[in-house]
C-alpha cells in the first residue's frame, strides 16, 4: 500500500464546503466528482444511472434530485445508449432507456483505489460466466465466477441450470449429459434470484452455452463445430455440448 | 418474455414509483453560535481510508483518546434462507488494555463478546442500517468489524465518545468498500447537565465525569465539607446523523451521574431540552461530516492522480 492510496491527515476545517463547486469540463452545472449523499442535479433534467439514486426529498431545482451513492467521478451518458452490449441487457430496460429522454447520470468509482476490489453481486438478467460443478438428469449445479465484466466475490455464488432452461426448443428432450459436463465454462443469463442457496440460470439463447470445455479423450480444449457438438483438436473425437455462438 | 422469475411476484417491468414533490422551500436551521465556536477546537480528527488491502474497505480514525479501526467485508454470498436484501453484521472488539474496561471485567482477552461490545455493536448497526442501500445486494452479507485500539475510560461513562468515533469510521469504511449508500453517517458525542440542558456541549472530557465532581469526591475523602461545586447530574449521549438527508439514524443517551443519594428527586428531561441536545449533537455531526467530505475528496483526487500516472507509465513503456 502506497501513501498515495488515500491518506489525509485533516484537522478542523470548518470552512470546507460540503459540496464541490468546481466544474471545469462539463457544460452543465454538474460537479466533476461526487461524495455519497451529495445531490447532483434535478431529476427533471437527468435520469439516475449506476452509483446514484433518486431522492424525492432532496432539493436541487425542484422535482426531487439525483443523489450520489458511491465515491467517484460523475459521468453523463446520452439518453439513447448505443452500447454494443445492449443486446445482452434485458429488452425492458432498453425500452425504458429509450422511452426516457433524459440523459443518464452515473457515478463511477476510480479504478486505482487502495482498498480491495468489491465483488459484483449477480442480478436478474445479468450475463454471467459459470463453471459446472456437477450434473444430474434434471439440472446442472454451477458456480458463478464472473458477473458482467467484474469478478464475482471471493466466495462463489451458486447457481442451477434446470433441464428446461438449457435451450429454447424441444425442452422435454434435453439430456443434461449431452449438454454440459463438470468443469465446463458456460456463459449463462440469470433468470431468477432463486432460493437461499442458488441462482437460477438459463442458456436458452444462441449466444449462451458452453464457451470452454476440455476433451475427455486428450485433455485439450475443444472448439465448437455447431451449436451442439465440439471437436477435440488432438484426438479428433466429437463430444456433445450445448455451445454458445462464438463471438469475435 | 418467456424467461420470467416464477418463484416470486415481481412488479410490472416498466413501472415507476409514484412520487410527490414538496414545493415548499426548506428553512435551514441556523446553527447556534455558541456551539460553533467550540466546534472548531472540538474536531481535531485524523481520518484515513484504505489501510488494509485485504479488506474490501477500511477506515482508521483518531479523535481525543479514541483510536478506532473499521473494516468492511462484502458483499459476500450468504447461505441459508432467501433474503431480497443484504444482511448487515456489525461486531466490535476491544483490544486488551485499550481502555479501562478490563478493570470492570467487561472486557476479556478471550474470544467471546462482552456486553459492552454487544451494546456498541447494536448501536452501530442501528446507525448504519438506514444509510446503506441493502436492496442493491440481494442474498448477500456485509460484515463490519470494528477494533477499538484505544479509548477513553469507559468506567467513567465515556463510552459514547467511542460510539461516535466507531459510527463515523464504520460509515467511511463502507463508502471505501464501494458499497452503495444513501448518505454517510457521522456521529457526535455530547454531554449536558440534567435539568439544565441549555448547557449542552460536545463531549470532550478526557477523564470522565466532571472535573468538579472528581474534586468534590476527593474533598469528601479527606473530610472537608462540600464546596461550592455540587455534584450535578450529568447526562451523556451520542447522535448518529446523515447530514445530506437531515436524518438522525441513531440516538443513545444515558444518565451518567457519578452518585445518587437514595430518595433524591431525579431531574427528568423535558422534550424541549431533548431537542436542544439533539440540535447540538447534529451540529457537531455536521462538522465531522465536513471533515469526512474533505478527506474523501482528497482520496478521490489521489486515486485519479495515481491512475493518470499509471497510464503515463504504460505509454512510456510502449
Amino acid at each position: 500500500m502506497s501513501s498515495s492510496a488515500g491518506s489525509t491527515p485533516v484537522t478542523s476545517r470548518p470552512g470546507t464546503p460540503a459540496r464541490s463547486k468546481d466544474n471545469p469540463s462539463s457544460a452543465s452545472d454538474l460537479p466533476t466528482h461526487a461524495i455519497p449523499g451529495q445531490p447532483l442535479c434535478s431529476a427533471r433534467e437527468y435520469a439516475p444511472g449506476p452509483g446514484t439514486y433518486f431522492d424525492e426529498h432532496a432539493v436541487v431545482g425542484g422535482g426531487g434530485a439525483i443523489v450520489a451513492s458511491v465515491l467517484g467521478a460523475v459521468v453523463v451518458s446520452k439518453p439513447t445508449p448505443s452500447t454494443a452490449k445492449s443486446s445482452l441487457r434485458k429488452d425492458d430496460e432498453k425500452k425504458a432507456a429509450a422511452a426516457d429522454p433524459r440523459p443518464r447520470v452515473s457515478v463511477v468509482r476510480p479504478t486505482a483505489n487502495g482498498g480491495g476490489t468489491m465483488g459484483a453481486v449477480p442480478d436478474v438478467d445479468d450475463v454471467v460466466l459459470v463453471r459446472v460443478l456437477r450434473i444430474n438428469p434434471r439440472m446442472a449445479n454451477v458456480a458463478i465466477l464472473v458477473v458482467g465484466e467484474n469478478n464475482s466475490a471471493t466466495d462463489e455464488y451458486g447457481g442451477i441450470i434446470r433441464a428446461q432452461d438449457v435451450r429454447e426448443t424441444e425442452k422435454d428432450k434435453v439430456k443434461m449429459q449431452d449438454c454440459f459436463r463438470p468443469g465446463d465454462i458456460i456463459r449463462a443469463q440469470v433468470i431468477s434470484l432463486g432460493d437461499g442457496t442458488n441462482y437460477y440460470l438459463s442458456t436458452a439463447r444462441n449466444d449462451l452455452g458452453v464457451v470452454f470445455a476440455i476433451s475427455e479423450a486428450s485433455g485439450a480444449p475443444m472448439y465448437p463445430l455447431d451449436w451442439r457438438s465440439m471437436r477435440c483438436p488432438v484426438s479428433g473425437t466429437i463430444e456433445q455440448r450445448k455451445c454458445a455462438r462464438p463471438t469475435s | 418474455m418467456y424467461l420470467s422469475d416464477r418463484r416470486r411476484i415481481l412488479v410490472p417491468p416498466l413501472s415507476r414509483r409514484l412520487t410527490y414533490v414538496d414545493e415548499r422551500p426548506l428553512s435551514p436551521s441556523p446553527a447556534s453560535k455558541k456551539a460553533l465556536s467550540k466546534l472548531d477546537s472540538a474536531h481535531k480528527i485524523y481520518l484515513r481510508t484504505s489501510l488494509l488491502p485485504d479488506a474490501t474497505g477500511s477506515a482508521y480514525i483518531e479523535h481525543q483518546q479514541s483510536k478506532i479501526l473499521a473494516l468492511v467485508n462484502g458483499p459476500r454470498s450468504q447461505k441459508g434462507s432467501f433474503s431480497p436484501t443484504a444482511k448487515l453484521v456489525v461486531d466490535v472488539k476491544f483490544l486488551p488494555f485499550s481502555s479501562d474496561a478490563h478493570v470492570l471485567g467487561i472486557q476479556q482477552g478471550g474470544g467471546y463478546t462482552t456486553s459492552l461490545e454487544r451494546t456498541l455493536a447494536d448501536f452501530i448497526y442501528a446507525s448504519l442500517v438506514p444509510s446503506i442501500r441493502l436492496g442493491q445486494y440481494p442474498k448477500s452479507g456485509i460484515s463490519v468489524s470494528i477494533v477499538v485500539i484505544s479509548g477513553p475510560p469507559v468506567w467513567n461513562g465515556l463510552v459514547k465518545q467511542i460510539g461516535a468515533s466507531c459510527v463515523t469510521a464504520a460509515s467511511v469504511a463502507v463508502v471505501d468498500a464501494g458499497i452503495e449508500v444513501f448518505d454517510i453517517v457521522t456521529a457526535c458525542a455530547v454531554k449536558f447537565r440534567m435539568g439544565a440542558e441549555e448547557q449542552t456541549e460536545i463531549d470532550l472530557d478526557e477523564r470522565g465525569f466532571d472535573q468538579n465532581c472528581a474534586d468534590y469526591g476527593n474533598k469528601m475523602n479527606i473530610g472537608e465539607s462540600a464546596g461550592a461545586s455540587q455534584p450535578q447530574s450529568i447526562g451523556r449521549g451520542v447522535v448518529s446523523y446523515m447530514a445530506s438527508r437531515d436524518e438522525i439514524s441513531g440516538f443513545w443517551i444515558d444518565d451518567e451521574s457519578q452518585e445518587r443519594t437514595v430518595g433524591e428527586a431525579t431531574s427528568s428531561m423535558e422534550g424541549a431540552s431533548l431537542i436542544q441536545v439533539l440540535k447540538i449533537a447534529c451540529d457537531g455531526a455536521k462538522e465531522v461530516r465536513k471533515l469526512v467530505n474533505a478527506v474523501l475528496s482528497q482520496v478521490f483526487h489521489n486515486c485519479e492522480d495515481a491512475s493518470v500516472q499509471a497510464a503515463k507509465k504504460i505509454k512510456i513503456a510502449e
